[in-house]
């Protein structure tokens, strides 16, 4: 075993009946329950709200950014976020709900000590410090393609909803969303351009009525928590937001949440190049707006 | 007998000079060079043979020895023809010698006896004055570019008799005119003001001439990237004399100005291919090792389009030149150095299909494709970029208005005083902004306060290394000098921050 596997917390075994054990998996509909689960990191806890977040490996772009917004505002709102730690749409949600020091389950199709994916085993060692790791496969257990839709089962088990942000009509996010449906639980779907082939999943969704269309995590958490209560987190921004300059407030006025380039900015403000690139660089200083590889604009939790 | 002549030998882009001793005695006849000829060089055995005849002098079998001294500098080139052709006369009593003392003598020869162009004529003139030699005899072709250097007489020579009578004074050559500076070069009418829109990368453009930094260009296809970087030489500073000469040089050497002899005065402008060769590019190839592009756009513009495309191990090779300005090729035969101070313009597409962030048409690329098509560039060649900009495609205002914003002579003025501030401060006054040692520009770095607490934000906020903010302050020193400011203000440390690497922002999605 490497250093790491001995850093890290030891795995346990749970049961059903015992008291990590989630009451959410003896409600599986058709589907058999896990007989035990191997479990490392921070504990499960039933009453903890938890969605599903799923989609391709492949994703957009938007798709990240995407999966990112909504993981981590669910995060924030205290929402417990579960994928299956495959490249793509998993890993930004695990990302981003850690990155807000919120709770993530990672549910693996292998055993804990596999290195699987390759490119998550970072992710996955931060998992295993600040989230949970979840499998029903003992250590050494090496993946085969049958384990996954066992595996996406347990996801969809372990929520309440099943978020799919993308995913061709044959992804595996799919078969996650009808084994939601299967074992009775929410299916949201975020909706994309008829030309992205990577919307088509979500899109058939909503159109054959299985999921509820989303576009925002303030619509998952209003279906999928109605107790809880939504961090009004734009009362806190106000206090944040330091005071602009006369040209940052043109500037902020100008930018948009799809991302612009500095030109298109001189040019709707018809302001000296070097100054806009000023104002621009003070801003995302502050965190007010935000550097993308396309262009600026304003910061997610902007407007 | 033995007879002395003297000629030169071109390593790198010096010339270094080289005696040729030849001795012709009885023996069985043969002709044979020592002091490490290549095979160009020991080939003049048959050229001179039939041009000494052609020039109706006898050639009689007898045994040659000539030796290229210093002897252990390898000696490339048919310059040697010439000299050795001489010699080979004087050796055998053909002609006087003594004539001969005081000059360099170089010429390639046809079996004919008429003098062919060689290369690196104006190195030669260079040595030449340099060793306090009278003068130099080369093809009346090299003279125009020889005559660029004065201080030494240059003889232009039209055939072996030719020169063989003017050795015997029977021949007045005269003074040879200079070659004229460039005509008008095309690319001199290309001007700033022809680009339309992109106020921001032409505004980084700017910034990159005043201070000698890197620049990035990335933008969609058809964005206006080539048309921006090949106008980059035009705002430059005009080049100092030396440094036309250096530019000169170099373009003698590798043989560019032998049809049409001149004095280089625009900047030089270079765009190898994607697939160039690493020797291409930095220089080498068989024999001695020629310039490579690199050292072809010394005080001017390399421009490397579509910087993905090029090979990886090509663009390492990069890297030290670009660090120290000049390249070293190490040959068993010792090491060459050419220089190489460029101002490097990169181009690239913003992703693989080219269309990430374009208002018109959607990206195709998945954010793997993106991560791979980015992590085919070279961190540490990013690295040696300072100013990074975006280019969108230009909308239908901007394609159809008339061409807007300044001229280049109007922005080459501003750069201008630019370089001039910089050149007070730094120690040798080349220097620039982007190249001063980071004591020299520590001490030439005056912030403000405000552009001190702005740093301190800037290093929390975007998590800026010790390297991004070297380059940061180069930049916003370099903006500070465009505005004729001694201090560094918070503005121009802000505007230095938005150039930086947009690489740093790569988002960390699997």
């Amino acid at each position: 075993m490497s250093g790491r596997e001995r850093t890290a917390p030891a795995a346990r075994l749970i049961a059903p009946g015992g008291a990590e054990w989630p009451s959410h998996l003896d409600h599986l509909g058709p589907h058999a329950r896990p007989p035990r689960l191997y479990v490392q990191g921070r504990g499960l806890n039933s009453a903890t709200p938890c969605i599903a977040v799923v989609g391709t490996r492949r994703p957009t772009g938007a798709g990240i950014e995407m999966a990112e917004r909504i993981a981590r505002e669910l995060a924030e709102a205290g929402i417990t976020i579960v994928s299956g730690l495959a490249v793509g749409i998993d890993a930004a949600a695990h990302r981003a709900a850690l990155a807000a020091g919120g709770h993530t389950i990672a549910v693996l199709g292998c055993g804990l000590d596999i290195p699987y994916p390759k490119r998550n085993v970072a992710l996955k060692d931060a998992i295993r410090r600040s989230g949970t790791l979840v499998t029903e496969h003992p250590q050494g257990t090496h993946p085969t393609k049958a384990y996954f839709p066992l595996r996406n089962r347990i996801i969809a088990g372990l929520s309440g909803g099943v978020l799919v942000i993308e995913g061709a009509i044959t992804s595996g996010a799919l078969v996650t969303a009808r084994l939601a449906i299967d074992c009775d639980r929410s299916v949201y779907a975020v909706p994309g351009s008829v030309r992205n082939p990577m919307a088509e999943g979500p899109n058939e969704l909503i159109r054959s009525s299985q999921a509820m269309l989303v576009t925002c995590a303030k619509h998952v958490f209003d279906d999928l928590a109605p107790s809880l209560v939504w961090p009004d987190s734009t009362n806190g921004r106000a206090k944040h937001n330091p005071e602009l300059t006369a040209h940052e407030a043109r500037v902020m006025r100008a930018l948009d949440d799809a991302p612009l380039s500095v030109d298109h900015l001189c040019r709707a403000l018809d302001m000296k190049p070097g100054l806009v690139a000023s104002c621009l660089s003070q801003l995302e200083v502050r965190g007010i707006v935000a550097r993308t590889r396309a262009g600026y604009a304003h910061a997610r939790r902007w407007g | 007998m033995l007879a002395k002549t003297e000629s030169i030998a071109i390593i790198g882009a010096d010339a270094h000079l080289v005696e040729i001793e030849v001795d012709v005695s009885g023996g069985l006849p043969g002709f044979t060079i020592v002091g490490l000829p290549t095979k160009s060089v020991r080939e003049a055995e048959q050229r001179t043979r039939s041009a000494i005849e052609a020039s109706g002098r006898p050639w009689v079998p007898q045994r040659v020895v000539a030796n290229l001294a210093p002897g252990g500098l390898r000696k490339d080139g048919t310059h040697f023809d010439l000299p050795l052709a001489l010699g080979l006369l004087a050796g055998a009593r053909l002609i006087d010698g003594k004539p001969l003392e005081g000059w360099v003598i170089i010429g390639e020869l046809a079996l004919n006896g008429t003098l062919r162009p060689v290369r690196g004529a104006l190195a030669a003139a260079m040595a030449c004055r340099a060793a306090g030699r009278r003068g130099l005899v080369c093809p009346a072709s090299n003279a125009p570019e020889a005559a660029l250097v004065d201080g030494i007489e240059v003889v232009p020579v039209t055939t072996l008799d030719d020169c063989i009578r003017w050795l015997a004074g029977e021949l007045d050559k005269g003074q040879v005119a200079p070659a004229g500076v460039a005509d008008e070069d095309a690319r001199a009418i290309e001007d700033l003001c022809e680009v339309r829109g992109h106020r921001g990368a032409k505004r980084a453009a700017e910034v990159a001439a005043a201070g000698g930094h890197n620049l990035m260009l990335v933008g969609p296809p058809g964005s206006g990237k080539t048309m921006l970087a090949r106008r980059l030489p035009g705002i430059l500073p005009p080049m100092s004399l030396d440094e036309s000469l250096e530019v000169t040089r170099i373009s003698s050497v590798a043989g560019m100005l032998t049809d049409r002899p001149r004095l280089v005065r625009e900047r030089p402008f270079r765009s190898p291919h994607q697939h160039v060769s690493v020797a291409g590019l930095v220089g080498g190839g068989t024999g001695l090792p020629r310039p490579g592009e690199i050292s072809l756009a010394h005080n001017g513009v390399l421009f490397l389009d579509e910087l993905s495309l090029y090979r990886r191990d090509v663009l390492e090779a990069l890297r030290a030149p670009l660090e120290e300005g000049i390249v070293r090729i190490a040959r068993s035969g010792g090491v060459i150095a050419y220089p190489c101070r460029f101002a490097l313009v990169a181009a690239m597409n913003p992703c693989g299909c080219g269309y990430l962030g374009d208002s018109m048409r959607a990206c195709r690329c998945s954010e793997h494709q993106l991560q791979i098509y980015r992590s085919k560039l070279s961190g540490p060649l990013l690295d040696r970029i300072d100013i990074h900009v975006g280019m969108a495609r230009l909308g239908k205002g901007e394609l159809l208005g008339a061409g807007d914003g300044e001229s280049s002579a109007d922005v080459a003025t501003r750069v201008a005083a630019a370089r001039a501030a910089q050149a007070l401060r730094y120690q040798p006054a080349q220097l620039t902004n982007a190249s001063a040692p980071k004591a020299q520009l520590e001490a030439g770095l005056e912030l403000t306060s405000g552009a001190r607490s702005g740093l301190g934000m800037a290093i929390d906020a975007l998590a800026l290394s010790g390297r991004g903010l070297d380059r940061a302050l180069r930049v916003a020193r370099t903006i500070a000098d465009l505005d004729g400011r001694p201090q560094v203000a918070e503005d121009d440390v802000s505007e230095a921050l938005s150039y930086r690497s947009d690489h740093s922002c790569l988002r960390s999605a699997a």
